[in-house]
């Protein structure tokens, strides 16, 4: 491979990576807050995908409306998904959990697939189209918002965590939900918001991604698997690690795209998955108590 | 069908057992034996490490250091089925019947480490594996009526009142024909009445020649059965003896100094209502 | 096994003898052989979701490995149908014992995750080794199950052949469930802490019932190769897995004859119209929701339950209007 190839690669991985990255970071926030694992993940970021091209193409909405208000709508999905579907039920046990977030994403991909349909849409850039060239490969202006609305993210959850008493009141829940309702932590609002940022990261992520990779009602299970990936090999709970995994990641698959294994390209994720799991499945950041499961 | 002979020999020995959990010692160079035949307590505030113990010899904890050994053989970071095959079985503080099942399916469970039909055996439905299939039935059955369950076969496991599934749990690990039975905190939450009828069935279970080894709070049911007394602080030994001498070991008596309640019991119990 | 299955058995192969010939419609006929198909999966499937409370949402993958080892084994090395399928059933055998032995030391999600991706892997493996497996286009050209000199060439024999399997893997299954394997898979996945306690070795029943069910799986696969005599892989993908724990979870998860009944409703009911084809995926995801919510002992139980909610209710309000 050459070496310019190599670096057009490693561009895609770059911005994919960050797609995988922000599935992961909305999979650590459900989990840090609750210890379930949210199989509709992948489903917000169809969604915003989605609802953009709707409100873009359909309403006729400009971008920088269409941005914010599809990050709406999908918040309201993840919170309608807390409220109807993960609060009412009475013995959260984990197999039930499972099926019961799967059965969530069925739900949702069919929704949309007879709402808008089995094809493929694409979403306009949010600016210039014209790629820019360095040292003999392609960044798009595109692939430039994505990185930085990924960093924006991640920056903003980092102060929202660190800084503000409602993101430390989520990390008490993390940490011990019975002791954070001791001191007056409202654990039921914690979670129902938990679902709400993880939605609107992952439609942020989705909406950002569209115009690049164009968006069609079952991207969604293949984002949460390998977001999950991401998510794994970080640490499960970590967010740096779920964002450097998320790198990690999408550069392997983008590097196995360009050689000889490119039919394979999609298992990367997974090999990558199913090794975390049986080698080391508290992943490369993560303690030793990410690799024990934490209980609802 | 339990060997009684070995009177006077020593059945677990425990060497100089270490256990930490991050900066704290849960088990501090820790070490006992347990003599064939015996009733044997731990005793010791909250927190003093009395179930870690229980957790190590059992299998489910790896020590950091030290030695467990079993009639001679050692058994120390054995995983616990092994461990079980061996001879040691035990009851859980926090209880796990298996909810699923009935009462009568929760000691028969019990019988499956004395027992080997395996899985093509059993689908084929061979006579041997139907003959073995009767006598487990018909030996939990047995142990259930030893621990006084008798008449509820057939109740589901979940269903039963706290004290009775505390019977449960000591049928269904007699029933794996224990040399060592560890019993972790079997009065807990029971009435005087009910902590008595425990005695005497602890009594009965001597008489078969099973060994035990308590973890126990309630100081009456202690000093009432025991042969002998090991008591625990922050991991590590205060005294041993009978419980004759630990009633009046000074350092004994200050450790439980300060507790409001006089048996020693600081936990919420279980089965309080 | 007691004597109300012995008996429920009976009746089942008297039910499964007559059915031929009550069904006039050939297409019917095509349509039971199925639902036999997906039942030898899926009684594979409720002995490890439903008895040993493992999870496996990949299972689709075995179906699909037991069908291209055939498929290729017989039309590209020109191996005999029998000798074909005994080696594809140990293939998926040996291929579950590789994963399951360090997949089943993981718990809960961690579990569904790593068998979710084994199953997609093995998906992306079928689509992308174009020279093995013929690729997207699938592979043609499979020739008819036999045993011996008997051809199974017609849907008739081929039903009978594919109940005969079931009806064996159904006894099977439930002498297994009524016995002390039965019992240690059932308190390993009430309580696998409590049960090591008592001496039952967890992971190897782990792992005896995960390829026992990935035998049946790839069984089955088998016998749908040979029935259909081309495989694509879009049979073997996420979308089957799913469907497979649907079946399993609509009867009740730890019910055999619960998870057969899912399989026969869930095969024929998307047939009954084309509607289903559409609305597909919400009426999978809708099931999979309200049963793990509401029923999660299966809709038979469920349905059960409602009627004698329905039956007492309508006794408690005659006793009101008398007194």
């Amino acid at each position: 491979m050459s070496g310019e190839l190599i670096l057009q690669l490693l561009f895609t991985g770059i911005t994919v990576g960050c797609i995988y990255g922000l599935v992961a970071i909305g999979f650590n926030i459900i989990y840090n807050a609750t210890g379930i694992i949210n199989f509709a993940q992948g489903e917000f970021v169809m969604l915003g995908g989605m609802c953009a091209v709707w409100l873009h193409g359909d309403v006729g909405l400009p971008m920088f409306v269409t941005f914010p208000a599809a990050v709406l709508i999908v918040t309201g999905v993840g919170i309608l998904l807390e409220r109807l579907i993960i609060r009412p039920v009475k013995n959260p046990n984990v197999l039930s959990m499972i099926i019961i977030t799967i059965g969530a994403s069925i739900f949702i991909k069919g929704a949309v697939m007879i709402i808008g349909g089995k094809q493929t849409f694409p979403l306009p850039h949010f600016s210039s189209e014209e790629p820019i060239r360095i040292g003999g490969a392609a960044i798009l202006p595109q692939d430039l918002w994505v990185l930085g609305i990924t960093a924006a993210i991640v920056v903003g959850l980092g102060l929202f965590f660190e800084r503000t008493l409602t993101g430390k009141a989520i990390r008490a829940c993390a940490f011990n939900r019975r002791a954070a309702s001791l001191v007056g932590i409202n654990v039921s609002w914690m979670v129902l918001l938990s679902f709400a940022l993880s939605a609107a990261v992952g439609a942020a992520a989705g909406v950002a991604v569209t115009p690049i990779t164009l968006i069609s009602y079952d991207r969604g299970t293949m984002l949460a698997l390998k977001g999950f990936s991401a998510a794994v090999l970080g640490g499960l709970g970590n967010s740096t690690g779920a964002v450097v995994a998320g790198f990690v990641i999408g550069i392997l698959e983008s590097l196995s795209a360009g050689s000889p294994l490119s039919h394979y390209k999609d298992a990367v994720a997974l090999v990558v998955l199913m090794g975390v799991l049986f080698v080391r499945p508290s992943g490369l950041f993560g303690g030793a108590e990410a690799g024990r499961l934490k209980k609802f | 069908m339990i060997d009684v002979r070995q009177e006077d020999n020593v059945l677990l020995r425990v060497e100089h057992l270490q256990k930490h959990f991050g900066g704290v010692s849960a088990v501090d160079n820790v070490s006992f034996e347990v003599r064939s035949g015996r009733i044997k307590s731990i005793i010791g505030p909250n927190g003093a490490g009395k179930t870690t113990l229980f957790n190590l010899i059992s299998g489910v904890l790896n020590p950091d250091s030290g030695r467990i050994h079993l009639q001679g053989r050692q058994i120390e970071r054995k995983p616990p089925h092994v461990i079980a095959r061996r001879g040691i079985s035990r009851t859980f503080q926090t209880m796990l019947p298996f909810t699923n099942m009935s009462v009568l399916e929760n000691v028969m469970v019990g019988r499956h480490v004395r027992t080997s039909a395996g899985m093509l055996r059993v689908a084929l439905r061979t006579v041997g594996a139907r003959r073995e299939e009767r006598g487990i039935r018909q030996t939990a059955r047995h142990w259930l009526d030893f621990v006084g369950l008798g008449a509820l076969a057939d109740r589901p496991a979940g269903s039963l009142p706290c004290g009775q599934m505390k019977l449960l749990e000591i049928a269904r690990a007699l029933a794996t024909e224990p040399k060592l039975l560890l019993l972790d905190e079997p009065a807990a939450g029971l009435n005087i009445r009910e902590t008595e009828d425990l005695g005497q069935l602890l009594f009965k279970i001597r008489d078969r020649g099973i060994t035990q080894l308590l973890v126990e709070h309630d100081m009456s049911l202690v000093m009432d059965i025991s042969d002998e007394v090991f008591v625990l602080d922050y991991g590590r030994e205060v005294a041993e003896g009978s419980p004759q001498e630990i009633q009046e070991n000074p350092d004994v008596i200050r450790i439980y100094l300060g507790q409001d309640d006089v048996s020693g019991r600081g936990k919420p119990a279980p089965c309080s209502k | 096994m007691g004597k109300l299955n012995g008996l429920a058995i009976l009746i089942l192969i008297a039910i499964l003898a007559i059915l031929p010939k009550l069904l006039t419609n050939p297409y019917h006929i095509s349509l039971m052989i199925f639902v036999g198909i997906y039942c030898l999966i899926t009684l594979g499937l409720s002995l490890l979701m439903g008895y040993a409370g493992q999870i496996s949402l990949g299972h689709a993958a075995f179906y699909g490995i037991g069908a291209y080892a055939t498929g290729i084994l017989t039309t590209k090395w020109g191996l005999p149908v029998e000798l074909a399928m005994v080696l594809a059933v140990l293939i998926a055998a040996g291929l579950a014992l590789i994963v399951g032995i360090p997949a089943l030391r993981l718990r809960g999600h961690y579990l569904g995750m790593a068998t979710l991706a084994f199953g997609v892997i093995v998906y992306v493996f079928f689509e992308a080794a174009v020279d093995f497996t013929g690729g997207p286009t699938g592979l043609a050209g499979i020739p008819f199950l036999k045993v011996g000199r008997f051809q199974f060439d017609s849907d008739l024999k081929f039903y009978y052949g594919v109940w005969v399997l079931v009806v064996l893997v159904l006894i099977l299954a439930l002498n297994i469930v009524h016995s002390r394997i039965g019992r240690a898979l059932r308190s390993i996945h009430s309580a696998e802490t409590a049960t090591s306690a008592m001496g039952v070795d967890a992971s190897k029943y782990k792992i005896q019932v995960f390829v026992l069910s990935a035998c049946t799986a790839s069984l089955a696969g088998g016998l749908y190769a040979h029935y259909m005599m081309y495989i694509s892989p879009t049979s073997f993908g996420f979308r089957f897995s799913i469907t497979l724990v649907t079946m399993v979870a609509m009867g009740g998860m730890s019910n055999l004859w619960g998870a057969m009944a899912g399989t026969c409703l869930l095969t024929i009911l998307p047939e009954t119209s084309s509607v289903f084809e559409d609305y597909f995926l919400l009426i999978y995801g809708g099931i999979l929701i309200v049963i793990m919510m509401f029923v999660p002992q299966g809709f038979l139980v469920g349905l059960g339950q409602l009627i004698q909610r329905l039956y007492t209710g309508s006794k408690r309000q005659k006793r009101v209007t008398v007194g």
